[in-house]
């Protein structure tokens, strides 16, 4: 197993070097560094910052300094903020990381549940209302169902009460000016973290309840009925414990993707994590945010990707790593 | 093959009949009003083409039948009713004193679950005061007595690790686990090659004589028939419609049906091997467009007409202990 692992990850990194190599490249030839200067029309100024970040050198040349740099911890300056690249993508990714633990964790919960309860209940009235409910779920969109959800359970009733502050934050993930608190930090995380559930569960709760359908229907498991093993015990280490796979592949798929964007989430919120600091970045034309911003994410779905292989070979012994 | 069997009945099936309800097209019975008997320790062989229903004979015996089937009728096990039994009645019954060897052995195991795992369960779901260790042991003895060699490593094996025979074997292990009354073998040699599957009916045998279980052996091939059970039940579309001794129904067969089947044989001594091999003309009907009156009439050669085609057949009496669903028969005097 972890020589698999090893071996995968050796693997990835010609991926990686080849895929940074586009970024840079495509990156490189959109964006002009020197967008700004040119407004002074300066031509020295023009001149001697193109030598002084080797603007002049060869493509392979400037990536082989921009690469060196990221890989040794030298990220670079943002153009936007003048600040130093690294900690601002460090502290963003900080964030979303923890609003996608805990939202992918609940998230994955619910679904498997919902899932597993609609699978055994097929064709009844909770199952019809489930997959209703799952449609409705994909339908809502993030902006929207956020701010209904700000209105209903945190606006409101604090009116309603008169409470000085909502029950549920909606503005970041910390009280301004204050030492984060795990009580603090859980009050600002509720409505985000539903707000990013509900869609994950609409899908996952579906192919929870397609793989159980087809593992309900196994022989094996009419095998396990006829030894007399109870319903409830049937379910779960025989028919759950096989129908991981599907529900593997698609949560890692969603991870990796929320990795770099959780963009409608965090605008409603205010909250400052990647798909906040892209969209700025973009906007600004900020390329020395953006570069390692990509090359961060193409990292995270590498890495998820060799999770789900990982888990794969762990919940089936026929699959060999 | 006389087993040690005893007049005393362990499993009476009475009028059953099993009908589907259809999200589309029209409901069916697929079973209709079935009747057989098996007797402690008797070997009792159930033949019939594919879709005659007898799996779901199994099935409705274990209490096993899909949501949409409705049953109706008796199955009497130990001298209990099964029908409308409490689900946590049938449990306790299932895996303990009513088995099933299943059909398919290459899908009929968890692929997530060790051999040994698997086995051990069929014995700790009756029995909860054993250790692990305990467990573990019965199960290698288990695999040793269905004779796979080297049980000890095998039983931390996984299904996929087993050849289709050896799972078979397994499977035996597992339904055997804790002697049952009743051992319903359905088709348990269908997936595997000749060689194989006479291995596999000696150890069945072998098990059955230790135990002094009944088996109710369902497959469609005479020759295992002829060569392992006590007693025979021909079924054709949903119904038994001939039942008897093994030498009874094969030598003194009373129901065209069954005639027919025994003349589609491939015969060894035949007189003339290029003559092609008899088949019984038309196909099974469907059990949603039986015709009426007897359902094999549109394929039977001596059907009359006016009284086959109209009238369900009764049972009658064929012989000592042989019966046939069959306008034609004769009745003959019990003795």
């Amino acid at each position: 197993m972890f020589a698999y692992a090893f071996r995968r990850l050796i693997y990835s990194l010609p991926v990686l070097v080849i895929g940074s190599f586009l970024l840079f490249w495509s990156v490189r030839t959109a964006f002009d560094p020197l967008a700004k200067l040119r407004q002074i029309r300066d031509p020295e100024v023009i001149i001697r910052e193109t030598q002084r970040l080797g603007l002049d050198q060869g493509i392979l040349v400037q990536y082989w300094r921009w690469l060196s740099g990221f890989v040794t911890g030298d990220w670079g300056v943002s153009s936007r903020t003048s600040g130093s690249v690294k900690p601002m993508i460090q502290s963003a990714l900080t964030v979303t990381l923890e609003l996608l633990v805990w939202g992918l964790l609940f998230a994955f919960i619910v679904a498997v549940v919902l899932g597993v309860w609609s699978a055994v209940r097929q064709y009844s009235f909770s199952d019809y209302a489930l997959t209703g409910i799952s449609y409705l779920g994909l339908a809502l969109p993030a902006f929207w169902f956020g701010l209904i959800l700000i209105q209903f359970l945190a606006v409101w009733p604090q009116q309603l009460f008169g409470w000085d502050e909502p029950l549920f934050f909606f503005v970041g993930l910390t009280s301004a000016g204050e030492e984060p608190t795990f009580i603090d930090t859980a009050r600002h995380m509720v409505l985000p973290v539903l707000t990013l559930t509900v869609g994950l569960v609409a899908t996952w709760s579906r192919f929870t309840r397609a793989s159980m359908l087809d593992a309900l229907s196994s022989d094996y498991v009419r095998t396990a009925r006829a030894k007399g093993v109870p319903r409830r015990r049937v379910v779960v280490s025989h028919a759950l414990r096989n129908s991981w796979g599907p529900l593997v592949t698609v949560v890692s798929i969603d991870a990796a993707l929320l990795v770099g964007g959780l963009l409608v989430t965090e605008q409603v919120f205010s909250i400052p994590g990647m798909g906040r600091l892209f969209l700025d970045s973009l906007l600004a034309g900020d390329a020395f945010v953006l570069l390692p911003w990509m090359l961060i994410t193409g990292i995270a779905v590498i890495v998820l990707n060799l999770v789900a292989d990982i888990a794969y070979g762990l919940l089936d012994p026929r699959v060999r790593l | 093959m006389t087993h040690n069997s005893t007049n005393e009945t362990l499993l009476e099936v009475n009028d059953l009949s099993v009908f589907f309800h259809m999200r589309e097209g029209e409901d069916f019975f697929a079973i209709r009003n079935l009747s057989l008997s098996i007797a402690r320790g008797e070997s009792l062989g159930v033949v019939g083409e594919s879709g005659s229903g007898k799996s779901l004979t199994s099935a409705a015996i274990m209490g096993l039948l899909p949501a949409n089937a409705e049953v109706s009728g008796s199955i009497r096990f130990l001298g209990q009713e099964l029908i409308g039994a409490k689900e946590s009645d049938l449990r306790e019954l299932r895996g303990k004193r009513l088995a099933v060897i299943a059909q398919d052995a290459l899908t009929a195991l968890n692929p997530v679950h060790t051999v040994g795992k698997q086995i051990a369960e069929a014995i700790s779901v009756h029995d909860n005061n054993l250790s692990k260790s305990e467990l573990r042991s019965r199960a290698v003895d288990l695999l040793d007595l269905v004779g796979i060699s080297q049980p000890e490593t095998r039983v931390d094996n996984f299904p996929h690790e087993f050849s289709g025979g050896m799972r078979q074997r397994a499977l035996i292990a597992m339904s055997v686990a804790n002697e049952p009354d009743l051992i319903i073998a359905d088709e348990p040699t269908t997936a595997l090659d000749v060689t194989v599957q006479a291995q596999i009916l000696d150890v069945l045998n072998r098990i059955q004589d230790r135990t002094s279980s009944s088996l109710l052996l369902i497959t469609h091939d005479l020759g295992v028939i002829a060569g392992f059970a006590d007693r025979v039940a021909v079924m054709y579309s949903g119904d038994v419609i001939e039942e008897g001794g093994v030498d009874s129904v094969f030598y003194e067969t009373a129901h065209p049906y069954t005639r027919g089947l025994l003349g589609s044989l491939p015969r060894l001594d035949a007189r003339n091997r290029s003559e092609p091999l008899y088949r019984i003309p038309g196909f099974q009907p469907s059990p949603a467009q039986r015709p009426e009156g007897c359902s094999f009439h549109p394929r039977c050669s001596i059907a009359v007409a006016g009284k086959c085609d109209t009238e369900i057949p009764i049972v009658h009496r064929a012989g000592p202990e042989h019966v046939a669903r069959c306008h034609l028969v004769k009745d003959q005097e019990a003795n």
